[in-house]
């Protein structure tokens, strides 16, 4: 329930207090998470509120009209399966409020997401055949930890932004 | 239950990539989590997969204010709840799927690969007799109580391919019947995104039909596309089975007639309009 306003007069001054304003469908998307709103099984993204995921979502649908060569060294473009995830993991895992992640193709087919803070880089690759890989890389351990994970692994994506912002 | 289908129109290739009938009624106080697994094994042999997702608002078109209600349980429910549950039950292939809530009961049908066929609605409707019939009987033979059928609607899901330059939308007017992208001066540059959201009243207070289009990125594929959703929600006259059935038929003529009407003939002659 929406708590009520407070109002204080001092001095001929009235000064109001109001509950904090949510950012665009932040209470519809609150309720969406309890119930959905259709019984649509095909998953989709409406391209509307302008946040940075729809960006980046539009630059995965861009990446998916890439030829083969599309880096002049005959590369393939990014294949069905890294597409497939990769919308699904912004669609899906990352929220408006997760930090935006820079977005680029692979020589092999892949796609990377990387995000960075200070020293700190965590990459995560949605490669051609379908596995995914992580590297985290800092200053004090420049060859960085390499890992394979599993799509459950990505649920835990926090965990990331923690170590990536850990002091 | 004889097929009286009436002829409406029809497309060679529709975009219809989702197809969702959909039958809500007063939720079953008994009907818990221990059933939906009994109900899964009754048609397990069908549908081997089963996925749980959050459950659909219950909504009933009222008339005279002119407002759809949603009803919203108790802000004292607690999880876990059999409220806050709507089982999948899927088919090895994903394109058949089964939806079972305390209050709703749905059959979808999807497209998963570019070459499946839309199945048609004189195919689908015999399947989700039986399968509405299957689980009365179950409900009936758990005690379960009867549904008390409030709403039933048909929902038709299209993705039309649409380019996402910054152009594109100059060009709605070849898709959407009703857009005319016209405006009474100079000031608007072309529209960057539009999306568009129009309900329609059945006639004899039957139900109301809701169009939507919407610019979606579809998940599975990255794509951007066109994602037009067709809606039609109303009261049958009883729970009988002929009632609810003789409903679907009026929503999924409205859903395919609010298509046709909606849409371009120019479309129409793209996707092969038959009749």
């Amino acid at each position: 329930m929406t708590p009520p306003a407070v109002t204080t007069s001092d001095f001929g001054q009235t000064i109001e207090a109001r509950p904090a304003m949510l950012p665009s469908g932040a209470h519809q998307r609150s309720v969406i998470k309890v119930f959905a709103q259709d019984g649509q099984g095909v998953q989709v993204f409406p391209l509307w509120d302008n946040t940075w995921r729809t960006g980046i979502l539009e630059k995965l649908s861009r990446l998916g009209s890439l030829q083969t060569d599309w880096n002049s060294y005959g590369s393939p473009p990014p294949s069905s399966q890294s597409l497939r995830r990769a919308s699904w993991f912004v669609s899906s895992v990352l929220s408006d409020t997760a930090p935006r992640p820079r977005v680029v193709p692979v020589a092999d087919g892949g796609i990377l997401f990387s995000w960075t803070h200070r020293d700190r880089e965590v990459e995560i690759q949605f490669c051609s055949d379908s596995t995914i890989e992580c590297l985290m890389t800092s200053s004090e351990d420049p060859d960085g930890t390499e890992k394979a994970l599993e799509v459950a692994d990505l649920m835990q994506i926090d965990n990331y932004f923690s170590w990536l912002t850990r002091k | 239950m004889a097929d009286e289908t009436p002829v409406i129109r029809s497309y060679e290739s529709a975009p219809v990539i989702e197809t969702v009938l959909s039958i809500q009624f007063r939720p079953l106080a008994k009907l818990s989590v221990p059933h939906f697994g009994l109900y899964w094994k009754l048609i397990r042999e069908q549908y081997p997969r089963s996925e749980l997702k959050p459950p659909i608002l219950h909504l009933v078109e009222e008339f005279g204010s002119a407002q759809t209600k949603a009803t919203l349980p108790p802000s004292w429910v607690e999880f876990p709840s059999e409220s806050l549950i709507r089982c999948w039950f899927m088919e090895e292939k994903q394109n058949f799927f089964l939806q079972v809530q305390q209050d709703r009961f749905l059959f979808n049908w999807q497209k998963i690969n570019l070459t499946d066929q839309y199945p048609r609605y004189s195919q689908i409707k015999p399947i989700f007799i039986q399968e509405w019939e299957r689980f009365c009987s179950f409900l009936e033979s758990e005690n379960l109580g009867i549904p008390q059928v409030d709403q039933c609607e048909v929902t038709y899901v299209n993705h039309i391919d649409y380019p996402s330059d910054q152009e594109a939308y100059s060009e709605l007017k070849n898709i959407v019947s009703y857009w005319s992208g016209l405006s009474s001066g100079t000031f608007l540059p072309q529209p960057e995104k539009v999306n568009i959201q129009v309900r329609y009243a059945i006639p004899d207070n039957s139900g109301r039909l809701y169009i939507s289009l919407q610019p979606v990125i579809r998940t599975r594929d990255a794509k951007e596309v066109l994602q037009l959703n067709v809606t039609a929600r109303g009261a049958p006259n009883s729970s009988k089975a002929e009632d609810v059935f003789e409903w679907l038929d009026l929503g999924r003529k409205w859903v395919v007639e609010g298509f046709t009407d909606f849409t371009t003939k120019q479309m129409h002659k793209l996707w092969g309009r038959e009749r």
